[in-house]
């Protein structure tokens, strides 16, 4: 398996200095624990002494594109579709933090890379569970007050890596030193104005889904292996009655 | 048949001596597998005798008995040897009187040889390794013994010398054995200790001198650090070679006496088992206490760390690097130096550190401060002090340099005491506030020294930034850094320990002390500030004009025992059977201590987390403000 990393170029919350992002870390980390034969980092910017750092984890080549800053997500997709960061094909895992920590990172810019490449997303991965599909991720999803959710995902897909996971490789100082750090210069084509300011729509009244379920809060039906069309019945019941769905009869918005 | 028997025994004495000569060209070729590391031997060996009579017999006479023994066994061993050999003289071997003095050595040697025996009978302590120690008493008698029963049939039966052949072939078995405790056994450190003390790699010890800070690698080396042994200097690896197993190290390890997974003996042993290609089974003194076994093998090129070779991992990260096991060696074996540069292989090449150890560096590395804490929240302990923080446009006589320490509200309380002091004293001080970083002491002594050279160049700009007479500290710690350890990076300013500079205000009658009359108050030694900076008076002298009753510990001093602080312990979640403060505290309760006085962060907090009944743990700073009267 070939994977990229996505660096991006942190800054420490407490001293303000330049610092690897814990999540990019771990990013590493899981990329190691899957197996990754071949690993690239991969920022859209220029070339800093940070991002070196990355190296003492575990990436042997960083590649910097310098002036993808302006449209990260062009940039990086660019660069993972051209299929020319890897002698051999392309990469089948991009692998980014949950959540950066520079100035003006976005928690989106996974989410709209695997837009860009029509790629699956899995969020908020702690750790790999046991492969059982050929061309498919089985993955533990870190969630909420300690939760492990296993999913799968299918391969090429974009994984995100929250701080929460343990899996921190080793910092190694020998092979920081051995790192190559590579500045591509880069040009992208800044979206129009249109894109840009998304689409206008009508107001729509969204559903009241907390309070409704607030009201409703006592028990529920419980059903022991039920029938398949029974049991969906009864959870588009309980949707209507949440006001989730709209009412039998009555027309789907638009 | 007198000249026959005569030149018999020169001529043993002769063979030996080549035996000897050609069982240390294997050694000498091994230790030429290690760094080349040129040295000046000539001068060296010139220093030899000085260094052997005066540094290696300080330390052997601090052992009841060592000193004795040595000078009858080695020295009359020697003589007589020499004097023997010296019996190619045809003329000599005619003389009684020549005959007479061969005796009188040889049976000084078998004095020598009894205390020797004395040693591990009726039973081995144990500090001391037994397997081939046990007949080295047998080799030395029989070559003693029948050196002096030749001489006695020289001088009482001049014409019927043929009956020295007996005690011949007895010396002749007892040489075969000494040859063989030298080549393949103990005594190897005859040989090896006058190379080390030769060729020592901290020559500036030698007269009563000190050198104690660590030296700079080159991050640009192949190998960082040590992980075989062809990766220690030549020296070095003869160092391993001159341990004579006498325990002492072992004895004094703070880290031993915890029940810690180190025992310096058996460390020292373990790199030269590696170097020699033996298997651990030959080493027969205690090993290193609670420590998982390890496979036992190694080889010049092979791993020194690690359960499938020699020493155990855990076994380095146990050191508080206290030095103690430095100053007791008779050897002057620098068993830190050892450490560090294996904490240095681990560290650079491998990043194998305990996880606690793993997070401290990584913010050292990333936010400047081992606990990742903001920088202008150091000294938010002298918050109501008022105390100026140094620009680069102003200038102060005194810079204070607060350490890590600052942090912690204990000793935000010793620092205050110290500014109340200083501003008593109408010092001119400041401090660097947000621009103070970490010095580097923790990462260095983890063994990272990327992280410590980075810090200490950020370090060094600032501090050649501002405008400064000195600097003063409350940390001998940072002291240890930026006194001894930045000038060879580009930092050279005079600092001083905050007690240093108390003293100095004291006598110079700026501060006007009168001594309280307190229960009685026994001082610990901060190994940074005494054994690694030789100040062992000036806080002594505080404390005297400061508290009418003092009491010392047993041990103080050069000998004072380590609070368990240094060196990385506390983050390298080390494993014990007691902890290193504990049997301090205990040390200062039994001379009836009800105050310990301490003069670093690291001693105070360890100290201090001592379970109560146990003395109370004040900073000298404290004690002196308490004692000051208006001067």
């Amino acid at each position: 398996m070939k994977a990229v990393i996505l660096l991006s170029a942190g800054i420490d919350p407490v001293s303000g200095r330049p610092a690897p992002v814990p999540g990019e870390i771990r990013a590493i980390g899981l990329a190691r624990e899957l197996g990754v034969a071949q690993m690239i980092g991969l920022h859209a910017g220029p070339a800093s002494p940070a991002l070196a750092e990355y190296g003492g984890y575990g990436l042997t080549h960083i590649l910097c594109l310098k002036g993808g800053e302006t449209d990260p997500v062009q940039a990086l997709a660019e660069a993972v579709k051209t299929h020319a960061l890897f002698a051999d094909g392309g990469p089948d895992l991009v692998l980014a933090a949950s959540r950066g920590r520079g100035g003006s990172d976005t928690g989106l810019l996974p989410y709209q890379l695997a837009q860009a490449l029509d790629w699956p997303i899995a969020t908020d991965i702690g750790a790999p569970m046991e492969q059982t599909a050929a061309g498919q991720l089985a993955l533990a999803q870190f969630r909420a007050r300690g939760a492990v959710k296993p999913v799968s995902v299918t391969l090429p897909c974009v994984v995100t890596v929250p701080e929460a996971a343990r899996c921190v490789p080793a910092f190694v100082f020998a092979r920081q030193r051995e790192t190559r750090v590579d500045e591509e210069v880069v040009t992208v084509h800044p979206v129009s104005a249109d894109e840009e300011a998304g689409t206008l729509r009508p107001y729509r009244r969204r559903p009241k889904l907390i309070s409704g379920a607030s009201k409703d809060s006592g028990g529920g039906q419980l059903m022991v292996d039920p029938d398949p069309h029974e049991a969906a019945r009864a959870i588009v019941a309980h949707l209507r009655a949440l006001g989730v769905l709209p009412n039998a009869g009555q027309a789907p918005e638009a | 048949m007198a000249g026959r028997t005569g030149l018999l025994a020169s001529g043993l004495v002769w063979g030996m001596a080549g035996a000897l000569a050609v069982s240390a060209v294997p050694m000498v070729r091994r230790w030429r597998k290690g760094k080349a590391s040129p040295k000046d031997m000539i001068r060296g060996l010139a220093a030899v005798p000085q260094r052997y009579l005066v540094d290696v017999h300080h330390a052997v006479e601090r052992r009841k008995g060592a000193a004795p023994m040595h000078a009858l066994v080695a020295g009359g061993t020697l003589a007589g040897s020499a004097v023997l050999a010296a019996g190619a003289i045809p003329a000599l071997r005619e003389s009684r009187l020549y005959w007479g003095s061969v005796g009188v050595f040889f049976v000084t040697a078998i004095g020598g040889t009894y205390l020797v025996w004395k040693r591990r009978n009726p039973r081995k302590p144990s500090w001391l390794s037994g397997g081939k120690f046990l007949w080295l008493p047998n080799a030395l008698l029989a070559w003693n013994l029948g050196g002096a029963l030749v001489a006695l049939v020289h001088v009482a039966m001049p014409g019927r010398t043929g009956v020295a052949l007996v005690p011949l072939a007895m010396m002749a078995a007892g040489g075969a054995g000494l040859v063989v405790q030298v080549a393949r056994g103990p005594m190897r450190h005859a040989f090896s200790g006058v190379t080390w003390l030769a060729a020592h790699s901290r020559p500036e010890r030698f007269g009563g001198g000190r050198s104690t800070d660590l030296r700079p690698l080159d991050l640009a080396a192949p190998t960082l650090g040590a992980l075989v042994p062809s990766d220690f200097a030549w020296n070095i690896l003869a160092s391993f070679d001159a341990c004579i197993e006498c325990g002492r190290c072992e004895q004094h390890c703070p880290a031993f006496a915890a029940g810690q997974r180190l025992n310096p003996k058996a460390l020292i042993q373990g790199l030269a088992l590696s170097a020699r290609g033996e298997d651990a089974s030959v080493y027969t003194g205690s090993p290193a206490p609670n420590a998982p076994a390890t496979a036992g093998k190694g080889s010049m090129t092979s791993a020194i760390i690690g359960a499938d070779a020699m020493i155990h991992p855990d076994t380095l990260w146990a050191c508080t690097t206290c030095r103690s096991c430095v100053e007791q060696c008779p050897m002057m074996i620098e068993h830190v130096d050892a450490i560090v540069d294996l904490r240095r292989g681990q560290t650079l090449m491998l990043g194998e550190v305990r996880p606690g150890a793993a997070d401290a560096l990584r913010r050292l590395r990333d936010t400047g401060e081992s606990g990742g804490r903001s920088l202008s929240a150091r000294a938010d302990g002298l918050a109501g002090e008022n105390v100026p923080v140094l620009t680069e446009e102003d200038e102060t006589d005194v810079l204070l340099w607060l350490g890590d320490g600052a942090y912690e509200l204990r000793y935000a309380r010793t620092l205050r005491a110290l500014v109340k002091l200083l501003r008593l004293a109408d010092v001119k001080f400041a401090i660097l506030g947000e621009a103070e970083l970490d010095c580097g002491d923790l990462a260095r002594r983890l063994g990272d020294e990327a992280t410590f050279q980075g810090l200490a160049a950020e370090v060094i700009g600032t501090l050649n930034s501002r405008r400064f007479q000195r600097i003063v500290t409350a940390d001998p710690h940072a002291l240890n850094v930026l006194k001894n350890e930045y000038p060879a990076l580009g930092g050279k300013w005079e600092v001083v320990h905050h007690t240093t500079f108390l003293d100095e205000l004291v006598s110079v009658g700026r501060l006007k002390l009168d001594a309280r009359d307190l229960p009685s108050v026994a001082y610990h030694d901060p190994c940074y500030l005494g054994r690694y900076n030789g100040e062992f008076d000036a806080p002594r002298r505080l404390l005297a004009a400061a508290c009418k009753t003092t009491v010392e510990m047993e041990r103080h001093g050069k000998q004072s025992m380590c609070c368990g602080g240094g060196g990385g312990n506390p983050v390298s979640d080390v494993d014990a059977e007691q902890r290193i403060p504990d049997i301090r505290m205990g040390q200062a309760a039994e001379v009836g201590a009800a105050i310990v006085a301490v003069g670093c962060p690291g001693c105070t907090a360890m100290l201090e987390g001592v379970p109560e009944p146990r003395p109370e743990v004040k900073d000298i700073a404290e004690l002196v403000l308490e004692a000051v009267v208006p001067a």
